[in-house]
């Protein structure tokens, strides 16, 4: 149930968020990525892939392993979660 | 075929399987091979689809037992997989056994801890690279050459899409800065972050004369 009610609000959070959408979907499908890796292959300014980083793992749909962009950056279960639902 | 050779092959075709359905979502092969998550999964798998072979052979209709062995695998693999996923047992309409959340949930664990060992091999790989983009441009800290030359490759990889070069010099700026501060050597710093910024840039300058 609290998932469900995680996912839903994830899902409303990027419906509303384009840039933090892309950078989750590109962690999605490389597995794992490096901050400034996002920040080269999507063309984005550094800050605005850094808060989208901070976005996303406030929902808690990222888990890090360092800070900022020199993290390196996977999707949690309730990432997988979300992108079974499809709705991204 | 030897009787009972299809329970020996059973498990390669699951694991085989299993490989297919994650590699979809995991990018590195080895990750997922060196994830014992992975291996349980693959274990239950294994398990419940030799059951299954188990009961068409000996249990069903002797019109399905007398299919040939490999299609009597290949249902035993598909329709393990159908059930693994789908079984849920209700009550009064409440769900009592959810095997289909237990197996996502854990298809998930599977996912997120290959994700983490995918990070380590990434790690090590920023690592291997800027140690070796050091060791090519002779760099010597503190030499002005050596972090010219470290500036020119910064600007080259960070410079691309609608940015401005003097937003990649003050990003520099504040590199050089950072590292003032903090006594870290300038150099490393830039070849870490090429390396993982670029990893494809770097392998073509690294294979360069």
């Amino acid at each position: 149930m609290a998932a469900a009610i995680d996912i839903a609000r994830a899902q409303s959070s990027l419906q509303d968020d384009a840039e933090a959408s892309r950078v989750f979907q590109f962690i999605l499908n490389r597995s794992a990525a490096p901050g400034w890796m996002i920040v080269k292959e999507l063309g984005q300014e550094p800050e605005t892939t850094e808060s989208s980083l901070i976005k996303l793992r406030g929902l808690g749909l990222l888990e890090a392993n360092g800070d900022g962009l020199d993290g390196f950056y996977h999707s949690t279960s309730l990432g997988y979660a979300l992108k079974e639902v499809g709705q991204l | 075929m030897h009787a009972g050779s299809e329970y020996l092959y059973l498990p390669l075709l699951v694991l085989a399987f299993l490989i297919i359905d994650l590699l979809v979502e995991v990018d590195s092969p080895r990750a997922l091979l060196l994830n014992p998550f992975f291996w349980l999964y693959w274990l239950v798998y294994s398990v419940a689809a030799g059951a299954a072979l188990y009961f068409m052979t000996n249990g069903m209709h002797p019109a399905i037992a007398r299919l040939p062995m490999p299609a009597l695998v290949l249902v035993a693999i598909v329709g393990t997989t159908t059930i693994l996923q789908s079984l849920t047992f209700k009550v009064g309409g409440k769900r009592v056994l959810d095997l289909s959340r237990y197996l996502d949930d854990y298809r998930r664990k599977v996912l997120t801890s290959s994700a983490s060992l995918v990070i380590r091999q990434q790690k090590r790989r920023v690592l291997r690279q800027s140690n070796r983009i050091l060791r090519k441009i002779g760099y010597q800290g503190g030499h002005p050459e050596s972090d010219d030359r470290m500036r020119a490759m910064y600007a080259e990889v960070m410079l691309f899409g609608a940015r401005k070069p003097e937003t990649v010099q003050r990003e520099i700026a504040k590199i050089m800065a950072d590292c003032q501060t903090a006594g870290a050597n300038f150099g490393e710093v830039v070849a870490r972050r090429v390396a993982q910024a670029d990893p494809e840039w770097v392998k073509s300058f690294l294979a360069g004369s």
